[in-house]
């Protein structure tokens, strides 16, 4: 059986508990925690306990009570006490801090446990915190001998980058315990031959760390960080870090974490260099061959638009593409995309926006490509591929850029003019009647006229020339002219025969038969005109082999015409049969000759 | 009837003769029309189909310069505005064309100055022409035929026409050589524009041979016929700069 009344009474319970919960949480707006300077400690080093109450008011805080240390020894059961107050956004953070200075006694891991604390009334507790301690006798004892008190390191995120890729490089300091860093300044000169190199913004000042190197205690702190951007592959050198450090040596170690910046007298400069570093670039993989490439590395995002999708022609259209996200932005090229013809292209704009805060350069990187169109019709960009390397996962990402297009109308100016648009200085088209040539002319060295007016010189000179030179030798050489007139004068005394035939004088007749052929042997063969014996013309004649019945003819004619003038002359046809015996005499007689 | 074909045919003609040139000019100015409409492609062809038919002019070539300008395609624009230069009646216009299109180009070569006899050849070819001075060749060797002819056989003028004879083939005969050596500088050599946006100049006629330049759209470049002729889909060409090398053909086109 359940009873009503019991349940009521824990009903209003829960309620009323309900309602003042959120005032008790109200009312914690404070933080405790515990903390010690050191977690790695050695055998006999001394160390801190930091007992911090923080709120928003002061507040009623006991002093803490320690419980029960184990490997640890208590320098002080009363701890000092220092209190704050900060004001940031209005806001007011009271801080009470309570501090147990404690020396490492035994080896190993142990645990501080909570400690106990009385604020406004109530027992509050710490977290636990686990601490190590170690003997100085098993590290080494030259390491302390090989690093300087104070030195300067660069650190890289990634020793092996692929070109583009951003890698992080880290400007650390390290310092033994007992200096104090009072400023730090980058002396210019940093060389970084090869890459790109981006100044990150460091929100927080610098926050040391107590780390052990070589057995020995230092403290590190990070003061800049740039970002590189390998721009070529193979083997690049970061060249020496120099930097002027203002440092302060303590003559105690009371306070070990004292202000980092802290003030002092003794105070000095020393000029650090970190040690060059060599790295061995990568080079991108090949990207798909349909891709284009902009060197892009890192986490993109690609974006392409045209402004307008309709214009006239001569109007501007622009064709943005943007490039977003975290990666080698400022190094991104413009993409080359296939454009189809009959634009008219300018000079990119290109703009970035680039952001240098955290550990990773970041921004957007736009370029814009001015196009303007020469003749009406639509125009296409075709889609595209643009290819981006994931350093992370050392592979391309290939970004799709969809097809893009606009149309071009036809101006409202219908000609083509001098000073339109983008044709100014360019002379508008030839209208009207052109004058039209249908052939072309054959050279006129091709032509047959040609050849012919130049060959008939050449024939007129060459037979000018021999006629000359016969001219020439008919009136210098008498043998030749002789020769040359042989036949003609021996028709002439046949003619004259004729003559004397048909004037019936036969002596005469006769007379000038034998003239004929004893001038026309005498002639040809170049013997004297006269006086030459019939007998040796005849021989002449043999010689040159001539028929013995040409012989025979001419000796009976020689004969005859030799003795005419004492016999009686034969008929009139006898002479003319001698006549004609003469002229065939005469013809084969040249022959011969 | 023999009459009567002849009177026809000869009628025939007087009317188809001027119904042609009216019709390549109907097609040039339909052409001119589609230019200004901004109608280019259109206006190239009509244009082109003119000149497949051996109509050429001028104005044609000029128009053809402007289309092509208007297509971005600027090396066939100048050779188009380089073939006008040739004729008077375009010749202003394509001149200036064509320092509007070199304005245009986004590389130029580096020119060398032409030697000398280069100078001197072209100026005879572009200026005089080998047929005058072919002709003039034949006009002094006949007058040096007479003075010769003269001097041999009449005796009257000897000492004249010894002279003028003598001189006159002797001024025919080098006008003669000039006009071999015009001849064979144009036959031989020629002018053409690289129309490709960039091609390769190799050593020899071989893509695998080592590249001596590059000629971009626009390179104006002197073409050897005779080196070439037995290398089928290459040029031998002379860039500007003096540098010589074979490119593939359809990467120039030569002015003819």
């Amino acid at each position: 059986m359940i009873k009503t009344g019991k349940l009521l009474i824990l009903s209003l319970l829960g309620l009323f508990t309900a309602l003042l919960l959120p005032l008790d949480l109200f009312a914690q707006d404070f933080t405790l925690e515990a903390t010690v300077t050191e977690n790695r400690i050695f055998v006999g080093e001394q160390f801190n306990l930091n007992i911090e109450v923080s709120g928003s008011s002061m507040r009623d805080v006991s002093l803490p009570t320690l419980p029960q240390l184990s490997g640890v020894r208590v320098l002080s059961s009363t701890p000092s006490r220092s209190t704050s107050i900060s004001i940031i956004n209005g806001r007011t953070t009271t801080s009470t801090t309570y501090s147990f200075s404690l020396i490492a006694r035994d080896t190993g891991v142990h645990t501080i446990p909570p400690v106990s604390i009385q604020i406004d009334g109530e027992t509050r507790t710490t977290n636990s915190i686990q601490i190590e301690i170690i003997e100085k006798g098993n590290l080494s004892t030259d390491g302390s001998q090989q690093l300087p008190d104070i030195f300067l390191e660069i650190e890289l995120d990634d020793e092996n980058p692929v070109t583009g890729q951003q890698i992080v490089a880290s400007v650390v300091l390290y310092f033994k315990q007992g200096i104090e860093i009072t400023s730090f300044q980058p002396t210019a000169g940093w060389r970084t031959d090869g890459f790109w190199k981006e100044e990150l913004e460091n929100i927080r000042q610098p926050e040391p760390e107590s780390v052990i190197l070589n057995g020995v205690r230092y403290r590190t702190a990070t003061l800049l960080r740039y970002a590189l951007f390998p721009s070529r592959s193979g083997t690049l050198t970061l060249a020496e870090y120099p930097m002027s450090v203002g440092v302060r040596t303590r003559p105690t170690r009371n306070d070990p974490f004292g202000s980092f910046f802290g003030g002092g007298v003794n105070q000095r400069r020393v000029s650090l260099e970190s040690e060059p570093i060599e790295m061995e670039v990568k080079p991108l993989p090949e990207a798909d061959e349909n891709a284009v490439t902009i060197n892009a590395v890192g986490n993109l995002n690609i974006e392409r638009s045209l402004n307008r999708s309709e214009v006239v022609t001569g109007e501007t259209v622009e064709l943005t593409t943007t490039i977003q996200g975290t990666g080698n932005v400022p190094l991104v090229r413009r993409p080359i995309y296939d454009l189809p013809d009959g634009l008219d292209l300018y000079t990119p704009e290109e703009s970035s926006n680039i952001e240098r805060r955290g550990l990773s350069i970041r921004g957007d990187k736009s370029f814009t490509e001015l196009l303007v169109p020469r003749t009406p019709g639509r125009y296409s960009i075709p889609e595209q591929q643009i290819a981006v390397f994931d350093a992370r996962n050392n592979r391309y990402k290939y970004v799709a850029l969809p097809a893009v297009s606009f149309s071009a109308n036809p101006s409202s100016s219908r000609n083509l003019t001098a000073t339109s648009g983008s044709n100014q200085g360019m002379p508008g088209p030839i209208t009207g009647l052109a004058v039209w040539n249908n052939q072309e002319s054959t050279p006129l060295y091709k032509t047959s006229l040609f050849w012919i007016l130049l060959g008939v010189p050449i024939l007129a000179l060459v037979a000018g020339y021999l006629k000359k030179s016969q001219l020439d030798r008919l009136k210098f050489d008498q043998n030749y002219s002789r020769n040359y007139n042989a036949l003609e004068k021996a028709q002439t005394r046949i003619d004259q025969a004729k003559q004397a035939h048909e004037s019936q004088k036969p002596k005469e007749l006769y007379n000038q038969l034998h003239k004929a052929l004893t001038g026309f042997i005498s002639d040809k063969s170049g013997l004297p005109e006269a006086g030459i014996p019939d007998s040796d013309l005849i021989e002449k004649v043999i010689k040159e082999n001539a028929a013995s019945e040409t012989v025979k003819h001419l000796k009976q004619l020689l004969d005859k015409c030799a003795t005419i003038s004492y016999a009686p002359a034969g008929s009139m046809a006898d002479q003319q049969a001698d006549i004609d015996k003469t002229e065939r005499l005469i013809k084969e007689l040249k022959k011969l000759f | 009837m023999k009459t009567l074909s002849t009177v026809l045919l000869f009628f025939a003609a007087t009317l188809y003769t001027p119904s042609l040139v009216f019709a390549q000019q109907s097609n040039f100015e339909q052409a001119t029309e589609q230019l200004e409409q901004q109608n280019y492609r259109e206006a190239i062809s009509q244009y082109q189909q003119i000149a497949d038919r051996g109509h050429h002019s001028g104005a044609l070539w000029f128009n053809l310069g402007i289309g092509y300008t208007q297509l971005d395609s600027l090396g066939l624009a100048k050779y188009y505005f380089l073939k006008s230069s040739d004729y008077p009646q375009t010749k202003a216009d394509a001149q200036s064309a064509i320092e509007y299109v070199n304005d245009r180009f986004n590389r130029r070569s580096a020119t060398l100055p032409t030697l000398p006899w280069e100078r001197f050849s072209n100026y005879l070819s572009n200026q005089i022409g080998t047929s005058s001075l072919y002709s003039m060749a034949l006009i002094f060797l006949y007058l040096g035929l007479a003075g010769i002819l003269i001097f041999w056989f009449y005796g009257k003028f000897r000492t004249y026409s010894y002279y003028t004879g003598i001189g006159a083939v002797v001024m025919s005969f080098l006008l003669f050589v000039t006009a071999f050596y015009v001849q064979y500088f144009d036959n031989r050599y020629g002018t053409g524009v690289v129309i490709e946006r960039q091609s390769i100049v190799y050593q020899s006629p071989d893509t695998s041979s080592s590249e001596i330049s590059t000629a971009y759209e626009g390179y104006t470049v002197r073409v050897d016929y005779q080196e070439s002729e037995n290398h089928q889909g290459w040029i031998y060409i002379r860039l500007e700069n003096g540098m010589k090398g074979w490119i593939e053909n359809q990467a120039v086109k030569a002015l003819e």
